[in-house]
């Protein structure tokens, strides 16, 4: 189907308002718009509305800047402290990860010494420590790092946070 | 001051790259400088968006807040405008379906909105308020009738002077229908535009 030349000629107005036509293209629009009047007038009101966009100014209340920066540095301030408590947990997670395992090593070396103390066998003493010891440490120095998130969710449940 | 600069190892960082480090770091100077610098742009894409003043000024306070909360996501690879407007964007989209249950999905390119009426305000439109030139108080009652979709592919376009592929980024749509949209947002003005001429 043969497209209408008017009918093209409105497509590369249009076309021009979104991409650089090509020159072979702007040759064209150029040769018919100047010999069609309603072209032209089609262009003419195209390049009016696109010039009428541009009439209209908008304001910035004026207390709206200071209030974005302050509610910004609030969050700032608010995040940075997340990040220290969630590092100082790391820490304190991975201390407590290290005494607990340093600890246990060196009661599990003398469990026969204090096996004997406590008139127990060394398997058994070893169980009781594997048991009331060094399993629960573990699993503590395990949540240390949940805690600020499980905090933060306690929080939001009571709608401490917006 | 953020045109270009040279980074810690030598190499020549974009401006788009010294703001992904920037928001990256949370550096507070650059913060303000965004704000100071798009401030304005994004209240107005917001009242072209929304049709309406009222709602506005809160919508760019938790904008930035995202801005901070998420500035790690932005890689400094696409405008850092078109990645703002697409935050404002979707608290825009959440805002009016809290209010109205209306949807704007940008995903759905039926091009189906809900009318514009049902989202402008009583009193003079913020268009009628912002008119500079007769004919953009021609324009005014025309641009707050139309659809948010088509106002906001007007503005990118015209205002901001986005490429479609930017405004294809900002508003999650594909190059053809922002081009589409453009181009039905700028019929219906016409019409409105010639209709007042000819009237006077």
């Amino acid at each position: 189907m043969q497209v209408d030349i008017h009918e093209q000629t409105r497509l590369l107005i249009d076309k021009s308002l979104g991409v650089e036509l090509s020159r072979q293209e702007q040759e064209s629009l150029r040769t018919h718009v100047l010999s069609c009047p309603p072209c032209q007038q089609y262009q003419a009101s195209t390049q009016r509305v696109v010039a009428a966009l541009d009439g209209f100014r908008f304001e910035v209340q004026p207390d709206l800047n200071a209030s974005v920066h302050q509610s910004m540095q609030q969050l700032l301030y608010k995040m940075e402290a997340d990040d220290t408590a969630r590092r100082s947990m790391l820490c304190s997670s991975l201390s407590a990860f290290l005494l607990s395992f340093l600890g246990s090593s060196v009661v599990w070396q003398l469990s026969d010494y204090l096996a004997a103390y406590a008139r127990m066998s060394a398997g058994e003493l070893q169980t009781l420590l594997l048991l009331v010891w060094i399993m629960p440490s573990l699993l503590v120095c395990l949540v240390f790092p949940f805690i600020p998130g499980l905090l933060l969710y306690r929080r939001t449940q009571k709608g401490w946070t917006s | 001051m953020l045109e270009h600069a040279i980074s810690w190892t030598g190499a020549v960082e974009t401006e788009t790259q010294l703001i992904a480090r920037g928001l990256r770091a949370r550096d507070t100077a650059l913060l303000h400088d965004l704000v100071e610098r798009f401030q304005l742009r994004l209240v107005r894409y917001l009242v072209f968006f929304l049709g309406r003043r009222d709602q506005v000024d809160d919508l760019v306070q938790e904008t930035w807040l995202r801005v901070v909360e998420r500035g790690k996501s932005y890689d400094g690879r696409s405008p850092f405008q078109a990645w703002l407007f697409a935050i404002a964007r979707n608290l825009a989209i959440d805002y009016l379906r809290r209010k109205k249950g209306v949807s704007l999905d940008s995903t759905d390119h039926t091009e189906k909105t809900a009318p514009a009426e049902f989202l402008t305000s009583a009193g003079p439109s913020p268009f009628e308020l912002a008119a500079r030139t007769e004919d953009a108080g021609n324009l005014a009652a025309s641009l707050a009738k139309l659809e948010p979709i088509y106002r906001e592919a007007l503005l990118l376009r015209f205002q901001e002077s986005l490429s479609l592929q930017e405004i294809s980024i900002t508003i999650g749509a594909p190059v053809p229908t922002v081009s589409s949209r453009i181009h039905r947002g700028l019929a219906m003005l016409r019409t409105q535009l010639q209709g007042e001429s000819r009237a006077s």
